[in-house]
């Protein structure tokens, strides 16, 4: 079975922090599941300090 | 005197904070032999160390591959934690505790109580304000002792399990990881 993998928009954003797996998290109060998280929430729980989710770098556009 | 390794800071408590005494319902163990690396809090000679991160870990243990915490369910107003000093001054230690009663009459938990009898493990325990401490550790893993009783007609059948670690129980910030570790 292929390992659970984060949601299409938060893994262009977001990686998981090395070693760990995308599933069920109690952190903070929060009761995360990274296989149904959206971006908003997963960019919300990042700002609070959640350590699972890591911003990956975004390639600079140029203009 | 030597010079303190540590500076000193205010303790004060904010008007209006929330305080909420007691244990959440829902804790971890693992064993320390599923866990890769164990992170630890920083000592008070450390480089950077500060009373905030001298007692509290701040990043998450990294599990092998497959491995995670499992889930311990403890009854709402039933369990307790915390620690408490031993040994005397100029060589002092402290003692972590923790009880939590598991409902029930399983086989799961009777195998349990058994394999604790002679266990490496650490134990997170969730408080009421969703703050995970952590007994145990490498140097001194988290004993368990598990008693089984009946309880009369009007009361409390299950399971009670003392928590007990030589240590603080520290605060453990990456909280519970119930998902299992995945390749690197």
């Amino acid at each position: 079975m292929a390992a659970p993998k984060l949601p299409a928009d938060v893994a262009g954003k977001y990686k998981m922090l090395a070693g760990h797996g995308v599933g069920e998290y109690h952190w903070s109060g929060h009761r995360v599941d990274l296989q149904t998280i959206t971006l908003d929430q997963a960019t919300s729980l990042v700002k609070q300090g959640f350590p699972y989710l890591i911003a990956k770098k975004q390639p600079r556009t140029l203009i | 005197m030597a010079e303190p390794i540590i500076s000193i800071v205010d303790l004060l408590h904010a008007n209006g904070s929330n305080n909420p005494s007691g244990l959440a319902t829902l804790h971890g163990y693992a064993n320390l032999e599923d866990i890769k690396t164990v992170k630890t809090p920083k000592n008070p000679g450390d480089v950077g160390a500060s009373l905030e991160n001298i007692a509290t870990i701040t990043e998450a243990h990294v599990f092998n591959v497959g491995k995670c915490m499992s889930k311990l369910y403890g009854t709402e107003n039933k369990g307790k934690g915390g620690y408490a000093p031993v040994g005397e001054k100029d060589s002092m230690g402290y003692k972590a505790s923790a009880e939590l009663s598991h409902p029930g009459s399983k086989p799961v938990a009777d195998g349990l109580a058994k394999v604790f009898s002679s266990w490496n493990g650490l134990v997170f325990i969730k408080e009421a304000d969703s703050i995970v401490r952590q007994y145990g550790s490498p140097e001194f893993p988290a004993s368990v002792k598990v008693t089984y009783d009946t309880g009369n007609n009007e009361g409390y059948r299950g399971y009670k399990l003392e928590i007990t670690a030589y240590g603080q129980a520290v605060i453990y910030t990456p909280g519970l990881n119930f998902t299992p570790a995945a390749v690197v």
